[in-house]
């Protein structure tokens, strides 16, 4: 009977902390502020480079599963796909426009290990260029929470779920800063 | 001994049982911002999606006994504005449908109130994710005081087979949200009634 359990137990072991890779979900537009975005009269902006600050905002695992970025592993990428589109949906967004966004990721700190709450503090330094000329450079931060569980099955895919979450929440922090704002104005 | 071997058992069924995994339909937007369109119309409008659409999670099956599981309004809501702002002058999220002093605010004329169904199925045996997808968009548009103007359903499917979506597991879905996307907007273009 003990070695039943202990094959048993091994064999659970096993099949739970086994690590898999799956990939970050596609980022999904925070539509609450695009209505403010649309009527603030800002000019056309565009999106140059992101980099990321060191090579652990990179890397993302949750409970021994890698999370892998959609663009090539870079996360700092991710953020810039996902300022592009956030700027798209508020009709703001043109390539080549003479105000220039990039940034550089800092921190992406993402925690699904908590048993009733999964964690994140994402932080970026974003820079705007008008005119060849550099007008904005801040640090912007953000925490977000989400209900997680003691059970990775349900816990890996609720994180999972959560990185786009926070992400907007960065965007929107930038995107929101009347600083940033009135100098994106017409 | 039975107690090890009840155990043993209800563990082999709770890993037999399929689950459920979740993929996205937010479509490529690409072919959706590149269409031409050469006759806007010089309204402002809105669309409204309530919070119980907005956060309904729909299962439907994939293969191997497997099911699927996406949030069709979430997913598709950047398709859905994409898609106006191509037609109207400027679009607004609507977060209430009674707020008349919002629609006098924003100068809104119109709103489109989007209803989604799918269906998803799997030839294979073996892989999760769906082989084929069904993604039904009606779109009804009422005046500001809730008159009925306009109405029209679209309904597209989308394949993908194994060497397609083993890198996209979301594949046969995006491309039938995509295609019913681009045949509403050709749909909303050719639609009188919405530019009298």
């Amino acid at each position: 009977m003990r070695q039943l359990f202990r094959i048993t137990f091994l064999l659970c072991t096993l099949i739970f902390i086994s690590g898999c890779t799956m990939t970050s979900p596609q980022y999904q537009p925070d539509f609450s502020v695009t209505n403010d975005l649309k009527d603030a009269d800002l000019q056309q902006v565009s999106v140059g480079d992101f980099s990321s600050a060191k090579e652990s905002v990179d890397r993302i695992s949750i409970r021994g599963s890698t999370m892998i970025s959609i663009f090539g592993g870079s996360y700092s990428e991710y953020l810039e796909h996902a300022l592009v589109e956030q700027l798209r949906q508020a009709a703001i967004y043109r390539e080549g426009a003479p105000i220039v966004i990039t940034g550089t990721l800092l921190n992406n700190d993402f925690d699904g290990s908590g048993v009733s709450i999964g964690e994140s503090n994402i932080a970026a330094n974003f820079v705007v260029v008008k005119d060849g000329k550099q007008v904005y450079s801040k640090d912007h931060s953000i925490h977000h929470e989400w209900t997680s569980s003691f059970l990775g099955a349900v816990a890996i895919p609720n994180a999972q779920k959560n990185y786009p979450i926070a992400v907007q929440k960065l965007i929107t922090e930038f995107l929101t800063d009347p600083e940033f704002i009135s100098l994106a104005k017409s | 001994m039975p107690n090890s071997f009840n155990f043993f058992l209800i563990l082999m069924a709770s890993l037999a049982t399929g689950c459920a995994h979740s993929i996205q339909l937010a479509p490529d937007l690409d072919d959706l911002r590149m269409t031409a369109v050469s006759d806007p119309i010089d309204k402002n409008v809105g669309y409204y999606i309530s919070v119980a659409d907005r956060t309904a999670e729909v299962v439907t099956p994939g293969g191997g006994g497997d099911d699927v599981k996406y949030f069709p309004y979430k997913d598709t809501e950047a398709a859905l504005n994409t898609m106006l702002s191509k037609v109207f002058t400027r679009v607004y999220s609507i977060p209430n449908l009674n707020d008349t002093a919002f629609f006098e605010e924003k100068n809104i004329r119109m709103i489109f109130i989007p209803t989604i169904t799918t269906d998803s199925s799997s030839s294979s045996v073996v892989t999760w994710p769906a082989t084929d997808f069904t993604f039904t968009l009606t779109c009804t548009v009422t005046d500001t005081s809730g008159r009925k103007i306009w109405a029209k359903t679209v309904s597209a499917q989308g394949k993908a087979e194994f060497d397609e979506f083993k890198h996209d597991h979301s594949l046969s879905a995006r491309r039938a949200s995509e295609e019913a996307y681009e045949d509403m907007l050709s749909k909303v273009l050719n639609a009188d009634v919405l530019r009298e």
